[in-house]
């Protein structure tokens, strides 16, 4: 890495924790101060994303409140919980400073358009990626199919699958969860926009059928559906991408590294499969400071998806195939 | 016991490949007497191991009285006719799938069985292979709890670049638009029956989207089919037949249960994995699911097995209708674009 840069990040979830893990003295990327803010309303959180700043990054520290932070850093790393991610975002725009939020970047038209008005304003550059965009198999695939390597896409299946909650999950829980990483992989690959959108919610899944131009379709299983005996700590992704010379199977998180002991010693060790996503994201934020630009098309992709999205939810309310705009 | 005397309306490529073996690895159950085929060339073919009578006139067959049972493999656009005149016959019937190319036939069809008081079975093959049989069992145990949500992938090869294979060309029956609706009834004709198999209800609506991806086709060769069931059961299968070629038959079936989860891949080293409370198994290797012979031979030793002992058929034809009426309404779904739902009167609208 070049020259430091000083690192906020924002918010206290699985990925934020992640990436401090990584942002220790003798990373690779340690820029400087990394800040861990939570905004949740439990204290506990609080506490939890201070002490696992103090643990994981020598020299860190942590505010409760993100907006203090901001004049102090280069960039942002915006995380937690996707309902606030907008604010964050934007404001790190407004203050010039380099911003990297995974999807979703906004949940409204109107969030996305004052991300996109502050762009437009010259405020910051914008990096919009996804855990699956960011792991080998995931980037892999999707730079196959845009490649061209296997012709023409027919056919996508996909399928997202995490361990099944104490409580019936709601359609909400399981497109927030599993939805937005997948729909926007599977539009990437597709890329022209969807024509028609059908959804239906199993007991704790939801089944989509998106139609593509082109005359893409693609078939995808949101599913929090695994047994909690299942092993697969990330969960479980899978996608066949068929297209006219051949196929593509990503399967991003099957590189985990099982060591099992012998039967007089039992004590298998699973290791997370390597590299982690935000190891990826942050060589990208990287470039992106160096080069100062981000990607140009980030709030149109987000716009494209949110469309999707909302064509989800409300082909579930009406139970009915539902017409996108542009739709032959 | 003496063997059944049966005779086979049709020797095509499903006779050659599928019944005929399995008619050959029975012969303490079954005895072919004779065959019908329009051409000559395939009926001689299909008989001479048998030393069985050959026509080209199926009317010929159905004269014969020593013939006590007939197993129909012609195209699905002639089962209405090759059935209808079965039963007025009076044989036993066993049909290969799918039962009909429209309600109508197969309702035509029921009725001559249940008039002439014979037993049509329809051969929904799938139903008697090892890895279905081991789920269905681990379904009605309760092994996964309640059924929630049933997925199959099916996926096989096309031709190489600059062929048009067998099926699928225009030149084939299953291309041509006049008799075939394509992918819905030629190949997912299995998945909607594994449905309504293991989701134990009615269907409420199924939404289908479908496409022709050969260059040279003339009906859809691919189809994703999302069916709600009555109790909630949401089913889902993507049925494509344009893997590169050599791909070998692939089908990737799961069900997931209030308590656990049954998979069975093709190609995955374990076939078969159980995840229950009490933790994974793998209850047994069951290597491809399409070991079809096997499963042609317990379809048919099954359905003999009905008529020596006069027990009811395994799989009755109002329960193979169940399937032909869900691949049917997802033909029309697919064609308007719109969620078909299906009605109290065993139609849709």
């Amino acid at each position: 890495m070049g020259a430091p840069y000083k690192l906020g990040v924002i918010g206290a979830d699985s990925r934020t924790r992640a990436l401090a893990e990584r942002l220790g003295p003798s990373s690779p990327f340690a820029p400087g101060p990394v800040v861990l803010v939570s905004w949740g309303p439990s204290p506990a959180g609080n506490n939890e994303a201070e002490a696992a700043a103090q643990a994981s990054v020598g020299g860190a520290w942590f505010s409760a409140r993100w907006h203090d932070v901001l004049p102090t850093v280069d960039a942002i790393f915006v995380g937690g919980a996707p309902e606030g991610r907008a604010q964050a975002v934007l404001a790190g725009l407004e203050a010039g400073k380099a911003v990297i939020c995974p999807l979703p970047l906004g949940l409204s038209a109107a969030e996305l358009d004052g991300i996109e008005a502050a762009l437009s304003r010259g405020g910051g550059i914008l990096l919009t990626p996804t855990d699956l965009r960011c792991t080998l198999a995931g980037a892999e695939g999707l730079r196959q199919v845009t490649g061209g390597e296997i012709g023409r896409i027919h056919a996508i299946f996909a399928a997202s699958r995490a361990q099944t909650p104490s409580l019936a999950a709601t359609a909400e829980d399981i497109l927030g969860e599993l939805g937005w990483e997948l729909v926007d992989y599977v539009a990437a690959c597709a890329g022209g926009p969807a024509l028609r959108v059908y959804a239906a919610k199993a007991e704790s899944a939801l089944l989509l059928t998106l139609r593509f131009q082109g005359d893409l379709i693609a078939t995808l299983e949101l599913g929090k559906t695994l047994p909690r005996e299942f092993s697969a700590p990330r969960g479980e992704v899978e996608l066949d991408l068929t297209g006219e010379t051949g196929v593509i199977r990503v399967e991003p998180y099957k590189h985990a590294v099982s060591i099992i002991g012998s039967h007089s010693t039992p004590n298998t060790e699973r290791r997370a499969w390597h590299p982690h996503p935000v190891v990826e994201m942050l060589e990208e934020l990287e470039s992106a400071v160096k080069e100062g630009r981000g990607d140009e098309a980030a709030v149109g992709r987000s716009r494209r998806l949110l469309a999707l999205m909302e064509a989800v939810r409300e082909s579930l309310k009406t139970g009915e195939a539902i017409r996108l705009e542009g739709a032959r | 016991m003496q063997p059944v005397r049966v005779g086979m309306i049709g020797c095509g490529s499903i006779a050659q490949t599928a019944h005929l073996p399995a008619v050959a690895r029975l012969p303490g159950s079954v005895k072919l007497m004779a065959v019908a085929d329009v051409n000559q060339r395939a009926a001689d073919q299909a008989a001479s191991p048998f030393g069985a009578a050959v026509y080209t006139d199926y009317r010929q067959l159905l004269d014969r009285k020593d013939i006590e049972m007939v197993i129909v493999t012609t195209p699905e656009f002639l089962h209405r006719e090759h059935v209808v005149a079965a039963a007025e016959a009076g044989k036993q019937i066993l049909c290969e799938k799918p039962m009909a190319p429209s309600l109508g036939d197969a309702d035509a069809m029921i009725a001559a069985a249940e008039k002439a008081g014979v037993r049509l079975m329809i051969g929904h093959s799938r139903r008697f292979t090892g890895r279905y049989m081991e789920v269905r069992r681990a379904v009605d145990a309760g092994e996964v709890g309640d059924v929630q949500i049933i997925r199959e992938n099916e996926r096989r090869s096309r031709p190489p670049v600059g062929q048009q294979g067998t099926y699928w060309a225009p030149s084939h029956w299953t291309g041509d638009p006049k008799v075939s609706v394509g992918v819905a009834l030629t190949n997912a004709i299995h998945e909607t029956d594994l449905f309504g198999w293991f989701a134990g209800a009615d269907p409420v609506k199924v939404y289908a989207e479908h496409k022709i991806t050969r260059s040279f086709g003339l009906v859809p060769d691919f189809i994703s089919i999302t069916v709600t069931f009555a109790n909630g059961v949401v089913a889902s299968a993507e049925v494509n037949n344009f893997m590169p070629p050599g791909f070998p038959a692939y089908h990737q079936f799961e069900i997931y249960g209030s308590r656990g989860v049954i998979r069975a891949k093709d190609l995955d080293q374990q076939a078969l994995t159980r995840f229950r409370d009490q933790g994974a198994d793998a209850p047994g290797i069951f290597e491809r699911l399409l070991r079809y012979q096997d499963a042609y031979v317990s379809e048919l030793s099954q359905f003999v097995d009905a008529l020596q002992r006069n027990l009811p058929v395994p799989l009755p034809a109002r329960e193979a209708r169940k399937a032909l009426r869900i691949a049917l309404a997802a033909v029309e779904s697919a064609t308007s674009g719109r969620v078909v739902r299906f009605d109290e009167k065993g139609g849709w609208r």
